[in-house]
């Protein structure tokens, strides 16, 4: 276990656990906490996973833990490393079952104080037009021949069937589709789970939710992103269902023996990798991408489902209530980029696992009205409390890889919250705050309850206090939709 | 904890369960109950099964463990099936023969993403063998 006494502190909200820590650490761990929050995270294996994860070969700079960290499994939540391409390695675990699960952001010109009477009924038709819950059949089932134009198109694949507009793509990371996706990498069982699921929410922490812009910090910036105060935005939360969570679960099994060929020596077998630029490392590269894509996907339909249901309910209560597209960000994902190491540029495989990319002004891979600003940051609160839009930074560029914190982060685990919280209770109190909730099983939600989480505003403080983001707005739920 | 059987385990995350069989068939046997009681599945009406054999084999104990809760996971998730009664048998060379009545599910249950090796370690105890396993949920 790591203790406080093995933490250097680097400045107010920076920590570092020293190579020095333990013998097999490649490279220190980099940690954005306050007193809190590292507090809180001293009681579980999060930090012991992080320096775990150090061990992984071909590292560069640092392995850098969010304030929204947690004890995952191998890899912990809110953990970024990255690897350099020539002598790295690319790990399934440090990257995630869910691959691409991610969140996408619509702002709207609807104002609150007009639609306050129909979020109801908004809340009803999202429940009915997006399904949700375990292995849920979508909206959308698949040949395998058309599951395999998901995963080289992603969100294209949708703009094809009317589902998506340009806009919609250009704001989208990586505009919706990864680059060298190949479905001969993909196993049968990963598309027979992956076929009838396109479309669907799931269940667990997933959610649709619909936010009033509360407070507005960036007004710049805000009006780039169509962010109107006191006016509605919907957020979407899911991934890449059985279709991704099988992909990994695959890899991480078929290089169990790989690891022993290349002579890496792991602390844990959920951190099991390939070298990048090795036949089993490319051979996962391009699975992992089928599933990114197929992500992408997913979000673009359900908010082509979320843009009906929206029609539907307030088309002759409202002006306008079309949904315009922020930005969509993934927060599992291994991702080549390049970034400068002490001075020299190198192209790395950089893992984002529970974090998201968070690019600074004037970044190529942005489009053209966020260059000058940067990237839109989406950080969801637990449910029932805040979310916020940042901003990344230059300065995240060099202090994270480019990458920010990814929610509020859960501190009790789903057993604790389902014995000090009872869903029914919770559904009634958050209707009594003016929130409105669908969800399709009571002790999922209770597992979800905002006790279960961190405070989203301290990890915003904290990222913001870091440098690798600044604040744009905060959100303010009045809907929420789960599995 | 009896020297056979399961217990929940607090994960901060995901699930987490600890198993243990006084031989390795029943390490296999309590595991798979476990799964089945955190997903909590609904049976649908009826008595109708239907049998089911498994085939599995695995360099070491914690792959077979982790293959075999991922075949039962996919049959719930994808084929809708529900195990009723379980036999397992593991060999020294760890092939493992499982027969399952099997039923249909009315609701699958709770989502779990995947079952993962975090942790992962078969080990022998005085009373026979011992494991944790941590779900992604």
């Amino acid at each position: 276990m790591v203790e406080r006494g093995d933490l250097v502190r680097l400045g107010p909200v920076t920590w570092e656990i020293p190579t020095s820590f333990r013998q097999d650490m490649r490279v220190p761990v980099r940690l954005f906490a306050d007193d809190r929050l590292l507090s809180a995270s001293l009681e579980d294996q999060s930090l012991t996973q992080a320096v775990n994860a150090s061990t992984l070969p071909g590292l560069v700079g640092h392995v850098t833990v969010m304030p929204d960290f947690h004890q995952g499994y191998g890899f912990p939540i809110g953990g970024v490393a990255a690897a350099r391409l020539s002598d790295g390695v690319v790990s399934p675990g440090a990257i995630g079952y869910d691959i691409n699960c991610g969140v996408r952001l619509l702002s709207s010109s609807i104002p609150y104080d007009d639609a306050r009477r129909h979020v109801a009924d908004l809340a009803d038709a999202l429940y009915a037009r997006c399904p949700s819950g375990v292995g849920t059949k979508g909206s959308v089932p698949l040949t395998t021949k058309e599951l395999d134009r998901v995963c080289r198109q992603g969100s294209a694949w949708a703009l094809e069937r009317g589902w998506a507009s340009a806009e919609d793509l250009a704001c989208t990371e990586e505009s919706g589709r990864i680059e060298g996706a190949d479905p001969t990498c993909v196993s049968p069982r990963a598309k027979e789970r992956g076929r009838p699921q396109l479309g669907t929410l799931g269940a667990g922490n997933h959610f649709l939710e619909i936010d009033v812009v509360e407070q507005v910090f960036d007004p710049q910036a805000a009006q780039a992103m169509g962010l109107l105060p006191g006016h509605l935005v919907l957020q979407i939360h899911c991934g890449s269902r059985g279709f991704g969570h099988q992909v990994c679960s695959d890899f991480v099994a078929e290089l169990q023996p790989v690891v022993r060929r290349y002579g890496i020596q792991l602390p844990d077998r959920e951190l099991v990798c390939a070298p990048l630029e090795s036949p089993e490392g490319r051979r996962y590269l391009a699975a992992m991408a089928c599933a990114a894509n197929y992500a992408f996907a997913n979000r673009q339909i359900l908010a082509h489902h979320a843009r009906t249901a929206f029609e539907e309910v307030l088309r002759g209560h409202v002006r306008r209530w079309e949904l315009h597209q922020v930005y969509d960000i993934a927060h599992n994902m291994g991702k080549i980029e390049d970034h400068t190491i002490a001075g020299r540029a190198e192209r790395v495989c950089v893992l984002r696992k529970g974090a998201t990319r968070a690019f600074g002004p004037g970044h190529a891979a942005l489009p053209p009205h966020y260059r000058a600003i940067g990237q839109p940051v989406l950080v969801p609160g637990s449910m029932g409390t805040a979310s916020w839009v940042l901003l990344g930074t230059a300065d995240s560029m060099a202090l994270s890889f480019g990458s920010c914190c990814h929610g509020a982060g859960r501190t009790m685990s789903r057993h604790q919250a389902k014995r000090t919280v009872r869903g029914d209770r919770l559904r009634q109190d958050l209707q009594a705050h003016g929130v409105e909730v669908r969800a399709g099983s009571l002790s999922g939600l209770a597992e979800e309850a905002p006790q279960a989480y961190k405070d989203v505003d301290a990890v915003v403080e904290v990222v913001t206090q870091a440098g690798i983001a600044t604040r744009v707005a905060r959100l303010r739920p009045v809907a929420v939709v789960k599995g | 904890m009896a020297s056979s059987g399961f217990v929940d385990l607090d994960h901060a995350a995901d699930w987490a369960i600890r198993v243990r069989g006084v031989d390795l068939a029943d390490l296999f046997h309590q595991a798979a109950a476990g799964l089945l009681s955190l997903a909590n599945p609904t049976p649908a009406p009826g008595h109708a099964s239907t049998h089911i054999r498994l085939r599995l084999h695995a360099a070491d104990r914690e792959t077979l463990v982790v293959r075999w809760l991922e075949e039962l996971h996919f049959l719930l998730e994808t084929q809708h099936l529900i195990p009723r009664s379980i036999q397992v048998r593991v060999s020294p060379s760890l092939r493992l023969i499982a027969d399952l009545q099997v039923g249909e599910a009315a609701t699958t249950g709770r989502s779990i993403k995947a079952v993962t090796f975090h942790g992962l370690r078969v080990s022998e105890t005085a009373a026979g063998f011992e494991a944790t396993v941590v779900f992604d949920v």
